[in-house]
């Protein structure tokens, strides 16, 4: 579904990326883990064109993403949740999600609206709220919602556990996991917490100091007492 | 509130065409009831309102700054000046106010184009430098512009039809200076039932998004710098319509007229009122029209010279500028909205 071959990138002579290559195969979950500096997140920045390969390139279903301008991936089928959430603060919780369905020729259908709604309950309550009034939990399911209401073929989540408690981190995980076998969603999970993204993750990659250390089963990966301990810090 | 009051009020657009009217109704109210010479000022605070209804929807909504908004007055009181050079031939107003709304805004297109390349203080430094060079135009091409003395406006003669509408309603005869300030306050009232429409709509989403958070904005699939452009452009249209007013208050377009003192102008009006706000672009323009009127008053009569007294005027505006963004720094509507809001939660 999403090939990466030989992606490279820099900011400016700093090289963050080193010809990364794997695929995210299609309804599955790839988890991207590594430590700080890794280059996960440029990894994620650079298959959603915020930041530009100097070599290779990102394939959606073959076609080459390093020319396509930003805001089109959102058309194509590629939504990109980055790290730090990005919920406009200012926008009621529903002008949020409706930012979502900019890119659909149909906008957002009042359907996808509910069912959204429905995979949140919490954002159902204030949804005529300013979403400055939301918790780090709901932010992140507020943005993960928008991101879905563009119907992606592909998730890039950035981060989805950072700084929320352990019990709304499994609930997040555990809804992906659920969208991914009733959607057939394909998702790039970018983790710090390498332990509970490899426990709902297909497929895991390691990244380190922009290159690529270790691409398998996420079983096999949390299952390598030497990698966990070298790479993953558990 | 009875069920059918609630369901016109819930839908945007029959709201913001209700209280248009009611403003309408209050204008007529006012105009009717005051001297030929407040008519005057009435008539400034309504350009001056909508410059500055367009200036806090690119500022306040989309984040952009903008130091230039009196050179595209400029633009639409020079070219409804041209458009009026005689009564002869002159056509018809709706015409010409049309039409220095268009020239303003292709020439604000093509700014805006350029201006999206650049944030924060490069674009104000790029619109203070138009702020600058647009007066200067006028004195190179002195033969067609007028150089320093400006183009007289020939304001054409109230329309039969307006006077005969205007005398069916009020019983009153129209003057001239009170046809203008009508024209100016129904522009200014169709301008904020637009820019209202517009940003309650995907339109206005779009620029809060922008201005909010451009990366999560631009992975939403909005493309940005249409975004900007089209902020710009809307903004600079409603400067154009401005200038045209301001041309036909003045009965003048002059260099001297659109210096920079009148962009800053715009923009504290717009910080004073409230960013953001249409209602509080209002407030900063009628404290911008009346505050020195009325602070000069005050010395005259405290037995203060003449020159004393009109130089209380910016000492009083620039300390109510200070006191709002110290003690009020959402502005006086927004600071109002807020306090309201809160009221409102904890009853």
């Amino acid at each position: 579904m999403l090939d990466i071959r030989d992606l490279t990138a820099a900011y400016g002579p700093v090289t963050a990326l080193d010809g990364v290559s794997f695929t995210a195969p299609e309804g599955k979950i790839t988890a991207v883990l590594g430590a700080n500096g890794a280059g996960k997140t440029s990894l994620l920045r650079t298959i959603s064109g915020l930041l530009r390969p100097t070599r290779g390139s990102a394939y959606l279903a073959d076609k080459d993403l390093s020319r396509v301008p930003v805001e089109r991936m959102a058309r194509l089928g590629l939504s990109h949740v980055p790290e730090g959430r990005g919920v406009i603060t200012e926008l009621t919780v529903e002008e949020n999600l409706r930012l979502g369905g900019l890119g659909r020729a149909d906008r957002a259908k009042p359907a996808d609206m509910e069912r959204i709604y429905t995979l949140f309950p919490k954002l159902a309550d204030r949804r005529h709220k300013t979403a400055h009034v939301l918790s780090g939990g709901e932010r992140q399911m507020l943005v993960i919602g928008r991101a879905l209401l563009a119907t992606p073929k592909v998730l890039l989540l950035d981060e989805p556990s950072l700084g929320l408690a352990p019990r709304i981190v499994a609930q997040i995980f555990d809804l992906l996991k659920s969208l991914v076998e009733s959607d057939g969603l394909t998702i790039v999970l970018v983790e710090q917490n390498a332990r509970s993204a490899l426990s709902i993750a297909d497929y895991g990659v390691v990244l380190n100091l922009g290159k690529l250390v270790v691409h398998d089963d996420a079983a096999v990966l949390a299952a390598d007492d030497k990698l966990r301990h070298a790479y993953l810090g558990f | 509130m009875t069920e059918f009051a609630q369901r016109i009020w819930s839908s945007t657009l029959a709201r913001h065409v209700l209280l248009a009217a009611a403003g309408l109704v209050a204008v007529i109210l006012v105009l009717e009831s005051t001297s030929a010479f407040r008519n005057g000022q009435f008539a400034v605070m309504a350009y001056m309102g909508i410059a500055a209804g367009g200036l806090t929807v690119l500022t306040g909504l989309n984040g952009q700054l903008s130091l230039g908004h009196g050179a595209f007055m400029a633009i639409g009181a020079y070219t409804t000046a041209l458009l009026l050079s005689d009564w002869d031939s002159a056509p018809p107003l709706l015409v010409v106010l049309l039409a220095a709304t268009l020239v303003t805004l292709v020439i604000g297109a093509g700014v805006g184009v350029a201006a999206a390349r650049l944030h924060g203080p490069y674009i104000a430094g790029a619109t203070l430098a138009l702020a600058i060079a647009v007066p200067g135009i006028a004195l190179y091409f002195q033969g067609t512009l007028g150089g320093e003395q400006g183009l007289t406006v020939a304001v054409p003669a109230v329309p039969d039809w307006f006077a005969d509408v205007a005398y069916f309603i009020t019983g009153n005869d129209i003057s001239s200076s009170k046809y203008v300030a009508y024209i100016g306050w129904i522009s200014l009232i169709v301008t904020f039932v637009l820019l209202a429409n517009l940003s309650r709509s995907r339109v206005g989403r779009t620029w809060r998004a922008v201005r909010d958070d451009d990366v999560a904005a631009e992975l939403a699939g909005i493309n940005l710098g249409r975004a900007r452009v089209l902020a710009f452009v809307v903004s600079t249209a409603c400067a154009g319509l401005a200038g045209a007013v301001l041309a036909l208050a003045v009965r003048l377009a002059a260099p001297s007229g659109f210096t920079l003192v009148l962009s800053l102008a715009l923009l504290s009006a717009v910080v004073l009122g409230g960013l953001g706000s249409l209602l509080g672009a209002l407030v900063g323009a009628a404290l911008l029209t009346f505050l020195p009127q009325v602070v000069t008053g005050i010395g005259l009569d405290a037995g203060l010279s003449d020159l004393q007294a009109a130089e209380l005027a910016p000492l009083v505006y620039g300390l109510t500028t200070m006191l709002v963004v110290i003690l009020a720094p959402a502005g006086i509507v927004g600071t109002a909205r807020i306090a309201w809001r809160k009221r409102r939660a904890h009853t």
